[in-house]
């Protein structure tokens, strides 16, 4: 394709000189040998820019993800810090409690009444590390499960309390669990969290 | 006799001094002219080729280019993950470790041994009217207060001793699993105005808040394991977390704590109870947090 020109010299040393180029004019080889080189060439960028689109698009619906299990664990968070003594068994709706403030365990706790009295005994009790079986806490328990797992408030975020893990302290072992569809199938993210209802902070 | 020789035909032979065909010499314009036609036949020869060339070398530029940056967009998004599950084992390893001081069986060290005496297993602590060794496996939490029927929740446990100093420290690390770990870089207590607990001869007061704050590092390690001896394994991601808890006294087995009303007697004073029962200490709100330190 690129056979070197011999010429003569118009200098007059009548040396001959190899030339790089071709002949005047394009052969039928060169083109078709261009094109496809073009082709697969182009061929390759577009299959490298789809793949690396798909998985900017699955590095952000992972991250997504990932940001809703935290945003269940800051609406779980909050809801374990409202949820109060304030009446008996606890709730952790703070309209119950009257004019108490639903942050301040002191306004509940230091007082020694029947309520306070009955908190301190459902402390007492035994749970055996059973979420359901802790009657401090078994509400709140309770409201995760029913009112907030998979619900739109956390983003349909699957929260399970896996168990009471350390009873005398009323702490529970949790799993988030986000389960999305990808590109490239079903993936379920997984986080496991601890969690301390501060309402355990006043148990004996 | 000198001959004047034209201008065109002295360039000609300042750049070829070398060549001199009588033809040349004789007509230097003819043989300029033929060089330029010359030149523009040879740059026109195989311009297919070295367009399509030039083409695919701005294109592969601006490929790798493009291909660059989207591969270092995904490596920070990967990074940003890896950091924010670094940053959840930290503040997990954070939610442990402080109520790990607080369940039954540790409650009473912070105010009953000074941080530097938690691992000397020499220090005693007076409990039930007995001298108590403070180690692991003991048990100071006064025979009154303990309702549980479980006896293993009252004994002291290690990861609570491992907290403290000595020299040199020990950072046990803890697995919690997913590829998470944590450990207590420190801990210290200061009093109510903010100034230092001695670690060797002071504790946390009895009528009093006081303040302690931990220091806890995530890890984040799909690959190797860290270990206490080798806490850096290669690609892992590092975030630490250090938190200030209020510490609170109350009396053993009670659910008030008499600071909250503005008593100054001790903690089991203040409710009237004596003897047998003993202040306990309790982690019990978060006054200030900080996160920092990023490495690896």
């Amino acid at each position: 394709m690129l056979s070197p020109m011999r010429q003569q010299s118009f200098l007059g040393n009548r040396t001959f000189r190899p030339n790089s180029f071709a002949n005047p004019g394009f052969s039928l080889l060169e083109p078709v040998l261009a094109g496809v080189l073009m082709a697969v060439f182009f061929a390759q960028i577009v299959s490298l820019f789809n793949s690396n689109m798909k998985a900017v698009a699955f590095a952000n619906q992972i991250d997504q993800a990932d940001r809703d299990i935290h945003l269940a664990l800051d609406v779980v968070r909050e809801t374990a810090a409202k949820y109060n003594w304030c009446q008996n068994g606890g709730t952790v709706d703070p309209l119950k409690c009257g004019s108490k403030r639903p942050y301040d365990g002191a306004s509940f706790y230091n007082n020694n009444n029947n309520l306070s009295q009955n908190f301190k005994t459902a402390c007492e009790k035994d749970s055996e590390t059973i979420a359901d079986r802790d009657d401090a806490t078994k509400n709140l328990y309770f409201y995760i499960r029913d009112n907030l797992s998979e619900k739109s408030a956390v983003n349909n975020v699957k929260i399970v309390v896996l168990q009471m893990d350390s009873k005398e302290i009323h702490r529970f072992k949790m799993k988030f669990e986000k389960t999305i569809t990808t590109t490239y199938g079903t993936r379920t993210l997984s986080r496991g969290f601890y969690l301390l209802p501060p309402v355990a902070l006043w148990c004996p | 006799m000198t001959r004047a020789i034209s201008p065109s035909r002295r360039r000609l032979q300042s750049r070829y001094p070398q060549q001199s065909h009588p033809w040349a010499r004789k007509h230097p314009s003819r043989v300029q002219r033929q060089l330029w036609v010359s030149r523009f036949k040879r740059a026109s020869q195989g311009f297919a080729m070295f367009v399509i060339l030039l083409l695919m070398l701005t294109v592969l530029t601006t490929t790798v280019s493009l291909n660059t940056r989207t591969t270092a967009g995904m490596f920070i998004t990967s990074w940003q993950g890896k950091l924010r599950l670094a940053r959840d084992a930290a503040e997990n390893g954070l939610v442990i470790s402080v109520s790990e001081l607080n369940k039954p069986s540790n409650r009473r060290l912070l105010g009953s041994v000074p941080l530097d005496k938690w691992r000397t297993n020499d220090y005693n602590v007076d409990t039930d009217g007995n001298n108590v060794t403070v180690r692991a496996g003991n048990v100071i939490y006064p025979n009154p207060c303990r309702y549980l029927p479980n006896w293993d929740v009252y004994q002291i446990t290690q990861e609570a001793l491992n907290m403290s100093s000595i020299n040199p420290p020990v950072k046990t690390v803890y697995d919690s699993d997913y590829g998470q770990y944590y450990r207590v870089l420190g801990i210290k207590l200061t009093k109510a105005d903010r100034s230092a607990v001695s670690r060797s001869t002071e504790i946390a007061a009895q009528n009093a808040v006081s303040y302690l704050t931990m220091t806890v590092e995530g890890i984040y390690s799909l690959g190797t394991a860290p270990t206490t001896a080798n806490p850096n394994p290669p690609n892992s991601v590092h975030y630490t977390v250090q938190q200030e808890y209020q510490l609170v006294p109350r009396c053993c087995r009670q659910i008030a704590y008499p600071v909250d009303t503005g008593s100054t007697a001790n903690a089991c004073d203040a409710v009237g109870l004596g003897g047998a029962y003993k202040p306990e200490w309790i982690a019990r709100s978060t006054s200030q947090a900080g996160l920092f330190k990023t490495n690896q």
